[in-house]
């Protein structure tokens, strides 16, 4: 059991990168990825997005 | 070790309230579309007449994979309910951290959490959409489609941002917010110069506006049903998987 903390404690310091930094990309990831699956014009990406994107009221056609 | 967690949780909390809201579109949205699809074909033909310019957007014409009615819809939009999911709810959870560490406010509860899932339901759904563009059935007549797009992220930031003024800022900052909030409905969102649908048959007019409407209502209901539960898991995860900066 002490053993399985020790371990947990060591990994989860010293971070290299600030976790404000961190939370920010994770926030550009997000944004990316709706931009991509809700507004990219590719045809491809507009089919198979198709109903979610009228279903979340996206503008599409 | 946050980037990690933040992208688990906004996993859990995507592929959750993505197959919920999935689930409701399916049964309660999907029919909607599928049935002003009915009315749709006859636009596309009347677009290629009228414009010999190929049209951005075909579901028949074009080369590009297209997903089958039946298991390949279905599982195509699942797909993409879920992807949609997980972006929003990273961007959701990332701005509780955010907020839990920098701001003097209190601390992200499951209450609070729900809060936020309404207050991103007006960001997204709400302003950009009920206020402004609509959301659209198949085949109505909309505004060029690159202006509505650029409008609409517009609109969701001009909203974001101005709530996070009105909440965090000092006394007169505020009202900098609202005017934020307000911009994009002063400008106003673009708008056909003729409302109505590709369809100019009456009994199909007829038709397409009944659908709009219970396409008006079924989405708010859906967006009311995977936003709330967004922010409620979104703040669950947080308070269990986000290690707090001191």
């Amino acid at each position: 059991m002490q053993n399985v903390q020790q371990v947990s404690t060591t990994q989860s310091t010293d971070l290299s990168v600030s976790s404000t930094k961190q939370i920010l990309m994770a926030l550009t990831l997000g944004a990316a990825l709706v931009l991509l699956v809700g507004f990219a014009p590719m045809e491809i990406v507009h089919n198979a997005a198709h109903d979610a994107r009228h279903a979340f009221a996206f503008p599409c056609h | 070790m946050t980037l990690r967690n933040l992208i688990l949780s906004a996993l859990i909390v995507g592929v959750i309230s993505g197959l919920c809201y999935g689930l409701f579109q399916q049964l309660q949205i999907n029919p909607i579309i599928y049935a002003a699809e009915v009315y749709e074909v006859t636009e596309t033909v009347a677009e290629h007449h009228n414009d010999s310019a190929p049209a951005a957007h075909s579901h028949d014409h074009s080369d590009a994979w297209s997903p089958q009615d039946g298991i390949q819809r279905i599982a195509s939009t699942l797909v993409a309910n879920i992807s949609i999911a997980f972006a929003m709810a990273l961007m959701m959870i990332s701005l509780m951290a955010l907020h839990n560490e920098k701001s003097q406010k209190p601390k992200l509860n499951t209450v609070s959490g729900a809060l936020w899932g309404i207050v991103a339901m007006f960001c997204f759904f709400g302003a950009p959409a009920l206020l402004g563009l609509h959301p659209e059935v198949p085949g109505t007549i909309a505004a060029d489609l690159e202006n509505r797009q650029v409008w609409w992220i517009f609109c969701a930031l001009a909203s974001v941002i101005g709530i996070a003024v009105i909440y965090y800022a000092s006394r007169f900052l505020k009202l900098v917010g609202v005017v934020l909030v307000a911009l994009p409905h002063l400008i106003g969102a673009p708008m056909p110069e003729l409302h109505g649908f590709a369809n100019t048959d009456p009994a199909a007019v007829l038709a397409l506006n009944e659908l709009s409407e219970q396409f008006y209502l079924m989405t708010a209901i859906g967006m009311g049903i995977l936003f709330i539960l967004m922010g409620l898991l979104s703040s669950l995860c947080l308070n269990k998987f986000i290690p707090q900066a001191k």
